[in-house]
């Protein structure tokens, strides 16, 4: 596809995702709309651990979380505003993370698996008891929302849905842009190839150990953001939100958007936040399908919808400049 | 008084732990033979329960042939199960098994809810109505004949896989999968039959669960996380360890629900967990095959 | 032409390991490959072995083509491999792993047979039958290999490095064991780094070098041929 042709297709996604609340005006599609964002990122950031550097993390809803309890403390106790809690919150979560890394990482597949897992019921253990700071399964209300802002003379008030999803829609651009220039850095580099064969990436002098703590750290620190933004969107939060159910949810989404890529996930999210909604008409069966459909992704597209239509255009590619 | 307590719930708890042996020796075995994970093998223990449960209810089978069915059924199942949803991803990176088996988990246990629905069901064996006493403690014939069946299907598949042809097979593919290959071992063949004796052994426990409390399609959860829990103590593929990382869950369950608080009996074990973890945070790599 | 391999190409996800290689083997001779590390000589025999699935080409033994096929089938057909590196079973007994090594066999009395022709022949592994293969030494450790790969009654042998890692005394016992086979009537296929070794005992040979069959002839010749004695012969 050339150059373009591309840039004619983003410009017109652009188009589309800016005037979207425009088309859907509803309170219940912008709900949607925005908590697909805050997938968005959240699937992102584990997309760079689990899909570039191969580290199976089932504890992402314990940054996620961590993220969300410090903005909700830092505003309902201390009066911090957003904008600064937004930029604590993801340094906590990224320190948290590091450490979990440090101390996790050096295991691998399943035992890795596993561990992480109890990690996160270790966090949400935690949330749950550790009534003094965080309220218990109780959870903590009254979160404000962000402190308007003056962008161009206007004054914005995050009082409605619209606001937070173009809020939104910044913070997954902007998180897509900064993930997206790890990948292909060297360093990205350096992932992929911790993730196709370990033992050989260490072989050639690659430090795997740092490269696969940094992706740990550096997800772990978007999730904690996503958690402040989250935060501060429901305005309330509990320890309920943030279980291996969520961890487990948002690597589905990694997964049937395509997990080797940064697009992908993003399409599992809105893909995954959408779906649910159509399904709960089906009632019972709702979960039974979701379990059957995960089945048949993992065998028939075990690269994801984007990735399975990215191979797609690749071969197409390939064969018609063949024959032509 | 407090000792015949403990000694009670030392007990329940042997009996408990060796059921749990059962569904994690299979787990242990998949994992060490296929390199899968299967988050549904909580599943296979429910499916076998209501398949012991219709036997006895509707088909009037006694207990053990009950048990007997059971086992063939979910072993049937669990060998069609290897084929279609595991199979196709064999070899493929670990995350792959886990989310496939965390769908088909989600399928089967509600699949199960809407078919069967949520009330809760007993199998009645005819054996608990026999009791005695012994110092004090109190014992079924129900839970003595489950504790004698439990020792000899830990013993059948020790035997099985010591000295029959496809118990070796099973070893060598988990020592060594493409030396297996190259000997002329049909790997294929003995994934089907580990995922068949897995899900035997797992539908055995769950009938024997059935008659000791009771069957329901949410009892999966529970025992695919225990069952994890139990093979990376006792490590995989090592046979005594996985036995005796199983009583010690069921014992620590027993006691835990008998002197601390039965409401949070199902924690006791994750909480051994975390302190493992918290203490030993390196310590819980898998063993050898 | 007993084995025949045409244009074999192979690899591992985006890696290619093997380039259009044609090789041939006539009945009852010793071939060997090879090349140095890398080369994509252990590709090549698990490309034989079914293991790995070529990506196109074809092999041809003994009359049928066997690429696409099951490992055990072909093991069956009478193709049997001993492994880069032995692997062994290491909790299994040697005389376990020779049994092992002999399930594609349904006669039992001819697994009895070749066992006991096993021991004859390896009398280091008699004395240790009972014994654990991973407690035995590397080179008792190859002896088991190669007795396990026969146990099968194979009609082609390949052997993969079975000279790495063991004391020159020890390469000679390998070197005639090798040379029993072949006289035995079986042939064979010996990839090696060693190639003094290899290419004193080969009839014909190829060098491979990144999945490229850059040269072969007669054994003899090649042991004379400049280009291979600076590269591989250290000459």
């Amino acid at each position: 596809m050339n150059k373009t042709a591309k840039l004619g297709i983003i410009s017109a996604a652009a188009v589309l995702f800016l005037i979207l609340p425009h088309l859907f005006t509803m309170d219940y599609y912008l709900h949607i709309f925005v908590m697909s964002e805050i997938y968005a990122v959240l699937a992102m950031s584990l997309a760079l651990i689990v899909g570039f550097s191969g580290q199976v993390s089932m504890g992402h809803a314990a940054f996620y979380g961590v993220g969300a309890y410090v903005s909700a403390i830092l505003s309902t106790r201390l009066g911090m505003s957003f904008w600064v809690n937004f930029w604590i919150s993801g340094l906590a979560a990224g320190l948290i993370s590091y450490l979990t890394g440090r101390l996790v990482l050096r295991l691998r597949g399943h035992v890795l698996a596993i561990t992480t897992a109890f990690f996160c019921v270790l966090v949400n253990v935690i949330m749950v008891n550790w009534i003094p700071v965080t309220n218990g399964p109780m959870g903590i209300v009254g979160i404000p929302r962000p402190t308007p802002i003056n962008l161009f003379g206007l004054k914005i008030a995050f009082e409605t849905r619209m606001h937070y999803y173009y809020l939104g829609l910044l913070f997954v651009v902007a998180s897509a842009w900064f993930l997206y220039r790890i990948t292909t850095s060297r360093l990205g580099d350096n992932l992929i190839g911790v993730r196709e064969n370990e033992e050989l990436a260490k072989s050639l002098g690659i430090d795997t150990m740092k490269n696969k703590v940094f992706a740990f750290t550096v997800g772990g620190a978007f999730a904690g953001l996503a958690g402040s933004f989250y935060a501060h969107y429901i305005l309330f939060i509990s320890p309920v939100t943030f279980t291996i159910g969520e961890s487990i949810n948002v690597l589905v989404m990694v997964i049937f958007g395509g997990m080797s890529t940064l697009l992908g996930p993003v399409f599992g999210a809105i893909l995954l936040s959408i779906l649910p909604e159509f399904l709960r008409m089906a009632g019972a069966l709702r979960l039974i399908i979701y379990g059957v459909s995960l089945i048949c992704f993992i065998i028939w597209l075990p690269q994801g919808v984007w990735g399975s239509l990215k191979n797609w255009w690749i071969n197409k590619k390939n064969s018609d400049s063949a024959a032509g | 008084m407090m000792l015949t307590v403990f000694l009670q719930q030392t007990l329940n708890g042997i009996i408990l732990g060796c059921i749990y042996a059962l569904i994690a020796l299979g787990l242990s075995l998949i994992f060490g033979i296929l390199e899968t994970a299967n988050f549904a093998h909580g599943e296979f223990y429910m499916i076998g329960a209501f398949i012991g449960f219709f036997s006895t209810s509707l088909l009037g089978l006694p207990f053990f042939i009950s048990i007997l069915v059971a086992m063939a059924g979910m072993g049937l199942l669990g060998a069609v199960i290897e084929r279609v949803v595991f199979r196709p991803i064999v070899g493929k990176p670990l995350i792959n098994s886990m989310l496939l088996s965390f769908g088909l988990s989600t399928a089967l246990a509600n699949l199960a809810l809407f078919l069967f629905k949520p009330d809760p069901r007993k199998i009645e064996s005819g054996l608990s109505e026999f009791h005695f006493d012994v110092c004090g403690i109190f014992m079924t014939a129900e839970r003595l004949s489950i504790l004698v069946l439990c020792v000899v299907l830990v013993c059948l598949l020790s035997w099985f896989i010591q000295y029959t042809k496809t118990g070796k097979s099973m070893r060598a593919i988990a020592q060594d999968r493409t030396a297996a290959e190259l000997a002329g071992i049909n790997v294929r063949r003995i994934y089907s039959v580990t995922f068949a004796i897995s899900g035997a052994l797992a539908a055995a426990a769950g009938t024997m669960v059935g008659a000791m409390f009771y069957v329901q399609p949410d009892m999966g959860l529970a025992v695919t996380l225990k069952s994890f829990i139990i093979i990376t103590l006792g490590g995989i593929g090592q046979i005594k360890g996985v036995i005796f990382a199983a009583i010690l869950i069921g014992l620590v369950e027993s006691l835990g629900g008998g002197f601390i608080s039965y409401a949070y009996k199902d924690a006791y074990p994750f909480i051994l967990m975390l302190l493992l973890f918290i203490l030993k945070p390196e310590g819980l790599a898998g063993g050898g095959k | 032409m007993f084995l025949k391999v045409q244009d074999l190409c192979a690899g591992y996800g985006r890696i290619q390991a093997l380039h259009n290689v044609s090789i041939e083997a006539e009945k009852g001779s010793i071939v060997t490959l090879i090349g140095s590390n890398g080369a994509g000589k252990s590709t090549f025999m698990m490309c034989l072995s079914g293991v790995l699935r070529p990506t196109s080409g074809t092999i041809e033994f003994d009359g049928r083509f066997i690429h696409g096929l099951h490992p055990e089938k072909i093991v069956a057909a009478g193709l049997s491999q001993c492994p880069e590196g032995r692997r062994v079973w290491p909790k299994m007994t040697v005389k376990e792993n020779l049994e092992m090594g002999g399930i594609s066999v349904k006669d039992p009395g001819v697994v009895s047979e070749r066992l006991d022709m096993a021991f004859s022949n390896f009398p280091i592994l008699a004395e240790r039958r009972n014994q654990l293969a991973g407690s035995l030494s590397g080179g008792e450790q190859q002896m088991l290999a190669i007795a396990r790969a026969l146990m099968s009654g194979p009609k082609l042998l390949l052997l993969d490095e079975p000279s790495l890692g063991l004391a020159p005394i020890i390469v000679e016992k390998v070197v005639e064991i090798i040379k029993k086979i072949r006289d035995g009537g079986t042939t064979v296929i010996l990839v090696e780094q060693n190639a003094f070794m290899a290419l004193s005992i080969a009839d014909y040979a190829y060098v491979l070098e990144t999945g490229h069959v850059v040269l072969s002839g007669k054994g003899s010749d090649l042991l004379k041929d400049d280009s291979v004695r600076k590269s591989y012969l250290g000459v």
